[in-house]
């Protein structure tokens, strides 16, 4: 449909119209920001604040005087230092093994044809439907049975064969790989083993920066996992740890549990900074 | 001709005949073999679980004696459980507000965030910052910023309205707005999502219909909303999901209380199984959340052939 005259009022260009809209666009963005900041802010503040200072009203966000033994306090409190290479392991652990079971999946489901693959690729998503309640119970008799209580096997096994997501995650970005490839390597008497590890890997940074990066976090926050398996403190988990600063000690140190939070907090956060870049092409949602 | 030469003229012979034949056959066996552990892992730590809670949810069960036969019993016991329906209702209301409010504030927010202005990457990653920091970290941040006392909150109403705040997380009343609350803060996981579906808006459907007039609402409701409307089914779906399962931030910041008035749908469920080992009632309330979550993916599902458009025409 051709619009070749308009009747309006007025007429703005199309470049004032396009900035219009972006300063709008920011005047809406920044209050949301004060939003978003505060908390974090407050948490930052509190840090560094003392006692008295975190219990005053009215509040005062400027840590008078800078306190910087709350991280020392904090730290030898409970031994928050072990349950950082507690978290730390498990980590690493649950990142290395899901990235190579969700990527070698999701390679499956994105390039080999094979009868079943469309049933099993239907029962890889719709696990996402399922409650983790489900089959929290039996697995907790399995590991029961197998005297895998109070191990981190538990809280690392289960995820062996990757994720509903990730692996979906990994198809979609497979996907978008140029079929030419293949032929060109299948050709040369490339292995689809080799396919996988030669060719895909290297091409797949930002899927893989992205699924890290997201295993890393849910890995790093999981409080059920822990509660349900962990029951000596020497292999407690950070948010173990933390869940149980607050609950133990009658009127809350909230100074120390600030100082305490803000290190726990700044893995995930750091490795988001360093992997943002990767994460916005690494999430591919289109079909292609 | 040797015997041995024959041979393996034999053998490769039937090295090729089989290579020929079993192409197809070979990329099949791979794929059988990079999904196996999957397919195993899903066995024994899905299927068979599954299963297994299907069995105990008829069962009386304590994990130290065998479980026994009890029909529906752990049904009908939670039928007649006020606390089981309080949970029930703490659990939906919650979802039912937070899911859409928190799906419409991320849509808004990521074309906002896709915007081209100075600053946007500094910007969007602040607005990501909630989503990053781990669950129990900003629970107990907002417990603080919710102390009727010394509570940042508070505070803010006191200064702007002069009306004393109430004792959100002590109260009855302002427990649930409270969690929602924080629960609203920690969007930009959705938004992140969002931002790629809007990426992959091919640039010259939007040049088109500037070509032909369209100004930048008619854009965004005639090209964008329908272009990522299939990523808009999935935010939903997983958001709903995840909704009717939350735990650690219950957990950490109010313990269901006070008087249940947050107790959520799995606290119970976890204390039913883990601080009183009733695994067959609590096997029980699991299913019976399986079920309601498949009911609702169904309904949503079907819905969605009405407001979700497939590009590929799917």
């Amino acid at each position: 449909m051709a619009v070749i005259a308009k009747p309006r009022g007025f007429y703005i260009g199309k470049r004032a119209q396009s900035i219009l809209y972006r300063t709008l666009g920011l005047i809406l963005l920044i209050p949301g920001l004060a939003w978003v900041l505060m908390p974090t802010a407050w948490m930052f503040s509190a840090a560094f604040s003392t006692m008295r200072q975190v219990m005053q009203f009215p509040p005062d966000l400027i840590p008078n005087p800078w306190v910087w033994t709350n991280f020392y306090e904090g730290f030898t409190f409970l031994p928050f230092g072990r349950y950082y290479m507690n978290s730390l392991f498990i980590a690493v652990c649950r990142v290395l093994l899901q990235v190579v079971a969700a990527s070698i999946t999701g390679y499956a489901f994105a390039r080999l044809r094979a009868p079943g693959r469309d049933f099993i690729f239907v029962v890889v998503l719709s696990t996402m439907m399922l409650p983790y309640t489900v089959t929290m119970i039996p697995q907790f008799v399995l590991f029961k049975n197998l005297g895998w209580i109070n191990t981190y096997y538990p809280l690392i096994i289960p995820h062996l064969g990757g994720s509903a997501f990730l692996i979906f995650l990994f198809r979609q970005f497979f996907r978008t790989i140029p079929e030419d490839i293949f032929e060109a390597a299948r050709l040369d008497g490339c292995g689809y083993f080799d396919i996988y590890l030669r060719i895909l890997m290297p091409l797949s940074m930002p899927v893989i920066t992205t699924a890290a990066i997201l295993i890393f976090q849910n890995t790093w926050q999981d409080l059920i996992g822990p509660l349900i398996y962990i029951n000596s403190t020497r292999l407690y988990t950070l948010p173990l740890g933390l869940a149980t600063f607050r609950s133990s000690f009658g009127a809350s140190p909230w100074n120390l549990i600030m100082a305490v939070s803000l290190i726990v907090a700044l893995p995930p956060i750091l490795l988001f900074f360093v992997g943002q870049k990767n994460m916005m092409s690494g999430i591919v949602v289109t079909d292609k | 001709m040797t015997t041995v030469d024959q041979a393996q003229s034999v053998l490769s012979g039937i090295g090729k005949k089989r290579f020929r034949f079993s192409l197809g056959a070979q990329e099949a066996m791979w794929f059988y073999i990079f999904v196996g552990p999957w397919l195993l892992s899903f066995f024994i730590f899905t299927l068979g679980p599954m299963l297994a809670s299907f069995y105990f949810s008829f069962t009386q069960y304590n994990a130290i004696q065998p479980p026994v036969w009890i029909g529906l019993k752990n049904f009908v016991t939670l039928y007649n459980d006020p606390v089981f329906w309080k949970s029930i209702n703490v659990t939906f209301t919650f979802s039912g507000i937070f899911v859409p409010v928190n799906l419409g504030v991320s849509l808004f927010l990521a074309a906002m965030l896709n915007l081209r202005v100075p600053a946007m990457r500094v910007i969007r990653t602040i607005y990501y910052l909630p989503s990053v920091l781990p669950e129990v970290v900003t629970g107990l941040v907002w417990i603080w910023i919710f102390n009727p006392d010394f509570g940042l909150l508070n505070y803010i109403l006191y200064l702007t309205t002069g009306i004393k705040g109430p004792n959100w997380l002590g109260s009855e009343a302002w427990v649930m707005p409270a969690v929602i609350i924080s629960a609203l803060w920690g969007m930009g996981s959705g938004v992140i999502i969002f931002l790629a579906a809007l990426q992959g808006v091919p640039q010259e459907m939007y040049e088109a219909a500037e070509l032909d007039g369209a100004n930048f609402l008619h854009r965004y409701f005639h090209i964008t909303l329908p272009m990522i409307s299939p990523v808009i089914l999935f935010n939903f779906l997983v958001g709903t999901i995840g909704a009717l399962q939350t735990f650690a931030r219950i957990y950490v910041m109010t313990q269901g209380g006070p008087n249940y008035a947050s107790y959520f749908y799995n606290l119970y469920l976890y204390s039913n199984a883990f601080s009183y080992f009733r695994l067959g009632l609590a096997s029980a309330q699991a299913w019976i959340l399986f079920v309601v979550i498949m009911i609702l993916t169904m309904l949503i599902l079907r819905t969605s052939g009405r407001w979700v458009y497939y590009a590929g025409g799917r």
